[in-house]
């Protein structure tokens, strides 16, 4: 009996904690095999993506994704309800604080409405650098080595 | 059923995300949506309750809305500066700017971190909100080596990271402003024609796409802010493995063209030698080991000096 209770007190430690659930709140990340920003990536998390929190870690969260646990940078998940409609906030039946509606305030819609309204405002170069000004997460990797960098 | 979603979204999103809705506003809000028929004179009053609720509680953009900021900010900008895409230096100033950003607080933003050059003769570096970073061409021009570069970009990563451009924003006027088209949006669902709820909101954007502007072309973040960025900048250098001291003799650098050039980076931040002695109470600066050759080497290749 005794060795029951120390097997149950075992696995009490060792299971998870799945009390809190996080938002993905940037458009698309990287579910890292490691909690490091150039990681290998198990799969793709994206914008309003509801996942359970498995823990936290200087600057990162564990989560589950697909069927997977993996790590996310705290800067891309958020503690708040992200919803896509006014029906889906009605329903997630969340407290009103912890709630963001996705796509409205500043958004798509009202930025479609500033350039018509102004001229100036060049979404075409915006557009181009978004585009064009990246590097891959296998680049930069590569990049860092290269240059005897951390 | 499609009338009731679009009341529903017109009267909750109204309130949802763009403002400080008074009690006075809620009743006006619940009273037009009850006399729709749709609600209930209840259902009416919580729905425009839990609206002031989220409103209330919104003091910061969401990560999605400062994105669109920075978007916006940038369209102005990039309108003036064009940007110069080039293929070679912009990847090797997006891998020093993703190296910096790596080891970061805030590694991922809404639409990622993006580093270009701008055409301008002025020193000048800026960054809008959600991770767009530019750098002038005078001042590129002018940094003799890659650990420059990268303490040039960790400034102004360090800006984003601690959100200074989207606090430029007068909170004050914003949801006002917000809080106004929560009330059109009352408007609205009570059956009135037009859109004065996405107006509004353009004025918003417009108007913080204007506070944005100015502080970084004419007015500059606060001293403090700008300490804070340079201290953050040291840290993310040494973090990545670049000699942070590349950030005092950049500054070295710009004390010397100091009376050449009057505006950009020296109208906008405090003097080049109250940086270094602030950066230099508040960061421990250890001998630093030469600059890799490889560094060396790439530099020269692909910036041509």
């Amino acid at each position: 009996m005794k060795q029951l209770w120390i097997v149950i007190a075992t696995c009490a430690f060792a299971l998870p904690s799945y009390a809190d659930d996080v938002w993905v709140q940037v458009r698309e990340s990287r579910l890292r095999s490691k909690p490091l920003f150039y990681a290998s990536t198990i799969s793709s998390v994206r914008y309003g993506q509801r996942l359970p929190k498995m823990g936290e870690e200087n600057g990162w969260v564990s989560v589950r994704a697909g069927g997977q646990q993996g790590y996310l940078p705290l800067s891309a998940v958020s503690s708040k309800t992200i919803v896509f409609s006014t029906a889906d906030a009605v329903k997630s039946q969340a407290d009103p604080t912890e709630l963001v509606l996705a796509g409205k305030g500043f958004s798509k819609e009202i930025e479609q409405s500033l350039q018509k309204q102004d001229g100036s405002a060049r979404y075409d170069l915006v557009d181009r650098v978004e585009r064009q000004a990246n590097a891959s997460p296998a680049e930069v990797a590569q990049f860092i080595k290269q240059g005897g960098l951390k | 059923m499609k009338h009731l979603t679009r009341l529903l979204t017109v009267s909750v999103s109204g309130a949802l995300l763009v403002g400080c809705a008074t009690t006075s506003l809620d009743q006006i809000g619940a009273n037009a949506l009850a006399a729709t028929g749709y609600v209930d004179p209840t259902q009416a009053q919580g729905l425009f309750s839990a609206g002031r609720k989220v409103v209330a509680s919104q003091e910061e953009l969401t990560s999605e809305q400062e994105y669109y900021l920075g978007r916006a900010v940038s369209a102005k900008l990039l309108n003036s500066y064009p940007p110069k895409l080039d293929g070679a230096k912009t990847r090797y100033l997006n891998e020093i700017g993703m190296t910096l950003v790596s080891v970061s607080d805030a590694p991922e933003t809404f639409g990622g971190f993006h580093f270009a050059v701008i055409e301008s003769p002025t020193i000048n570096a800026m960054s809008a909100p959600g991770g767009f970073v530019y750098l002038s061409s005078g001042f590129m021009n002018l940094l003799p080596d890659e650990d420059a570069l990268a303490a040039v970009l960790a400034h102004e990563i360090a800006h984003v990271v601690k959100k200074d451009g989207a606090h430029a924003i007068s909170n004050a006027k914003l949801f006002s402003a917000l809080s106004e088209a929560s009330a059109q949006g009352a408007s609205i669902a009570a059956g009135q024609v037009g859109a004065p709820e996405l107006s509004i909101l353009t004025t918003a954007l417009s108007d913080s796409v204007d506070g944005v502007m100015e502080k970084l072309l004419t007015k500059g973040f606060d001293r403090s802010q700008e300490y804070r960025a340079d201290l953050y900048a040291a840290q993310l250098l040494q973090r990545a493995g670049y000699d942070p001291s590349a950030l005092v003799r950049v500054l070295k650098i710009l004390e010397a063209q100091t009376g050449k050039d009057t505006g950009g980076w020296f109208a906008t931040h405090p003097a080049p030698v109250d940086r270094i002695e602030e950066l230099q109470d508040e960061f421990t600066f250890s001998a630093g080991a030469a600059e890799p050759h490889s560094r060396t080497a790439r530099f020269k290749k692909i910036v041509g000096r």
